[in-house]
């Protein structure tokens, strides 16, 4: 009788969805108990991060952790080079919001509350001048002037003998400054044991050279053809898969929220000359172009397969792009060997990082594998040498915005600290870091920002604002 | 049947209430003679009765005054007290509507498993919907959870006094969620006997679960670690009978916002893997 069911129930299954029979054969590799004990690169991941991110921001890790394993949200550039209006409109209906609308509401809120508040201000003024006769100069403003600061050459004419740090061999006491920080060459045996928060302890304070920090004050200006639309706070509908209009191009590129602002960052100009440093995919190299502002935009990568990923993206999004000649150039050179001094005036460094999201959830191209543990802990090295060599290329007045995908503050802040501190020992350039809290903060209600950065800005993932880990700071060349 | 919810807690508060009724109710009401005759045959205080019967006054009309002799004089039998049987009928009074045969059957059965006397009888006080049950559905029921609870019968009982509804739900349904909890939250039946997680749903469970995974609050067990050792993940209790906002700010320390959130995706995530299966008819049908 058994038999007899299963023949029906085989043909019965056969009959309806084609089904090819396969019989799994056990063997070793397949055997349930040993898949079940296979540590994969992502469990690697998470298991470092739990050590590394637990240590570095300690209560607030298991909220980030929470985000990073969740579905991150998306945002959609509208393809200009398509139907753009029509899409725009679609997207509206969908509920989708544009993020300049929603930037430009919170600027005119926060004018409006400003000029209450100086209103209020002035009355205290008034007030105290009638009270006393004598005008006193609080009201000096706080603003923190640009200092030129002298390179390291410079300074070194100046310099006097530090008699109090010299190190007396004999005396067995503090005999640990020897042991700086010495980034290692090989590694060998247990490399992979060291926990990396250990290794963050490196990174920490020694500022022994100027770093100028200033506050961007002009208000953030989203370039007026970039239309960027994303979800209200917790609403996570996702975007319908982009379809191809009637020029063959697609409507729009759906990408991180992150990865829009350092976009935003580069403040572009009708005119610029940008390079991508570390382009592929291509979606931030997209988004340039379509802003419709630069000149010509240079996209840069290391590998042949990474730029025909950009050339994939480019095809899919602008049908002409190659008979574009100069204004979109690809390139195939390692970042860190560039060598244009002051052809661009924005640079753009995406540079490759431990990926916190990807790494989280794909197996493939994982950072943590165990092959590539060798590469995992170069990386800070090689994000600050390709960082040098944009600060050394960028013309004078130009704009560099550093980036990473990765929450970790030795690839974010640690990095431009150490290119910072190359460049003034090498060069004469003087790098401004421009603190953007100010001018983010329009973008408050649509991103979760890091606090406590030195030097650039963080967009932390949170849950119901499920974008980044991004990483981005902004650096001027004055001099 | 799914609505009987009622712990120990419960039954503690409708003690108290019992009680404070009686004294408030003392004289102030004179009690219908067909009652105080009542109350002489069932040998209980005649004010009390009358609140119970004003309690539930839609009800018990349909039932005529030889059902409550029969119950009394059968349950008796089993030294069931004449106020707790009040008691009884207070918190559920359908169990005036079986029958002497079905009580009988389900009297039998329930002694069947060789419970402890007392504590049986505790329950069926603090559960009566025990009696509503046929004597198949018992028999059939209650060798399936011991097994669960490792055998312990004293176990069993309180996880029903918990949560009831195990005896009444879909058997692929209660299976689904002691699995859940025994593989993949790894508790012991000492752990999750004293909680009323099996009056939740299996959605809930996995969520909350899922979530403090997530925060990395929820750590499987070391299987080579000593089985003994105190994990250091928050109890069932905790998980399970908290608000969805007492969970998410108490317990895993987040914002409210992000366990709503959180609850949204992980719906859509079910569902989106229930459309995959869906080649393979489910099939929900009862066990007995």
């Amino acid at each position: 009788m058994f038999r007899t069911n299963t023949a029906t129930l085989l043909s019965h299954s056969l009959r309806h969805h084609n089904h090819v029979l396969i019989v799994h054969v056990r063997t070793k590799k397949t055997h349930w108990s040993l898949i079940k004990k296979k540590i994969h690169p992502k469990d690697k991941a998470l298991e470092h991060f739990d050590d590394f991110y637990g240590s570095v921001f300690g209560k607030r890790w298991k909220s980030l952790r929470l985000a990073l394993l969740s579905p991150h949200k998306y945002i959609a550039v509208v393809n200009n080079f398509g139907d753009s209006e029509k899409v725009s409109q679609e997207l509206e209906w969908l509920g989708a919001m544009n993020i300049r609308k929603v930037v430009e509401a919170n600027q005119q809120k926060a004018k409006e509350l400003t000029s209450e508040n100086n209103i209020q201000e002035l009355d205290k003024k008034i007030k105290k001048l009638l009270l006393s006769d004598e005008n006193k100069s609080d009201t000096k403003k706080e603003n923190v002037e640009y200092v030129e600061k002298a390179s390291l050459h410079e300074s070194l004419l100046e310099a006097e003998h530090d008699e109090s740090r010299l190190i007396d061999p004999e005396a067995n006491s503090n005999i640990g400054g020897l042991y700086q920080f010495i980034p290692a060459t090989e590694l060998h045996g247990k490399s992979e044991w060291i926990p990396e928060s250990q290794h963050y302890q490196y990174y920490e304070e020694n500022s022994d050279f100027p770093i100028n920090i200033l506050n961007e004050e002009s208000p953030l200006n989203i370039p007026s053809q970039l239309q960027v639309f994303t979800f209200d706070r917790g609403d996570f509908s996702p975007f319908p898969h982009p379809r191809s209009g009637a020029s063959k191009v697609s409507d729009y590129y759906l990408m991180d929220g992150g990865s829009i602002l350092p976009v935003f960052a580069l403040d572009l100009k009708f005119g610029d000359r940008v390079l991508d440093m570390c382009s592929a995919p291509g979606g931030k190299a997209l988004a340039t172009l379509q802003t419709l502002l630069p000149e010509s935009l240079v996209c840069n990568d290391i590998q042949e397969s990474r730029i025909k990923k950009i050339h994939n993206v480019m095809s899919e999004y602008i049908s002409d792009y190659q008979s574009w000649g100069s204004r979109l150039m690809f390139t195939q050179i390692n970042a860190r060997h560039i060598n244009e001094p002051d052809v661009y005036n924005k640079i753009l460094v995406d540079v490759p990082c431990t990926n916190d999201r990807h790494s989280l959830e794909n197996n493939e191209n994982n950072m943590f594998k165990p092959t590539r543990a060798k590469e995992r802990l170069q990386l800070p090295e090689i994000q600050a040498d390709i960082l040098k060599t944009a600060l050394m290329n960028i013309a004078v007045g130009g704009t560099v915005v550093y980036s990473t995908c990765s929450l970790s503050p030795i690839q974010n802040d640690g990095v431009v600290k150490m290119a910072l501190k190359k460049i003034w020992e090498e060069t004469n350039h003087q790098i401004v870091v421009k603190d953007l809290t100010k001018q983010f903060e329009p973008l408050k209600s649509l991103y979760s920002f890091g606090k406590g950065l030195k030097f650039g800005q963080m967009v932390m993932p949170f849950l119901p604002l499920n974008y980044g880990p991004l990483y981005l700071c902004k650096l001027v060349r004055v001099k | 049947m799914k609505s009987f919810r009622t712990c120990h807690l419960c039954h503690c508060f409708k003690i108290i209430a019992s009680k404070n009724m009686s004294v408030s109710v003392d004289g102030s009401n004179v009690v219908p003679e067909h009652l105080s005759n009542l109350a002489k045959q069932l040998n209980v205080k005649s004010p009390v009765l009358s609140k119970v019967v004003n309690n539930h006054q839609e009800k018990l009309k349909f039932y005529p005054e030889s059902r409550w002799l029969v119950l009394f004089e059968y349950l008796t039998q089993y030294d069931f007290k004449t106020s707790e049987l009040l008691e009884m009928i207070d918190s559920n009074p359908d169990i005036l509507g079986i029958n002497r045969q079905d009580l009988q059957k389900c009297m039998i059965a329930w002694t069947n498993f060789s419970f402890d006397d007392k504590k049986l009888r505790q329950l069926i006080v603090s559960q009566p919907s025990c009696l509503l049950l046929n004597d198949k559905e018992i028999l059939s029921r209650i060798p399936k959870l011991l097994s669960y609870v490792g055998n312990k019968q004293n176990r069993l009982l309180e996880l029903i006094s918990y949560s009831p509804n195990i005896l009444f739900d879909n058997w692929k349904y209660i299976e689904s969620k002691l699995d859940y909890i025994l593989l993949n939250m790894e508790l012991g039946p000492t752990q999750f006997v004293t909680t009323s997680v099996m009056s939740s749903t299996l959605f809930d469970l996995k969520c909350r679960h899922t979530f403090l995974i997530k925060l990395g609050m929820y750590k499987p067990r070391d299987p080579k670690a000593n089985p003994n050792q105190i994990t250091g993940n928050p109890s069932l209790k905790k998980i399970i009978e908290t608000s969805d906002k007492q969970f998410a700010v108490k317990v895993a320390g987040v914002t409210a916002e992000e366990f709503f959130v959180f609850k949204k995706i992980f719906k859509k995530q079910l569902d989106e893997e229930n459309d995959e299966d869906s080649d393979e008819p489910e099939y929900y049908s009862d066990d007995d």
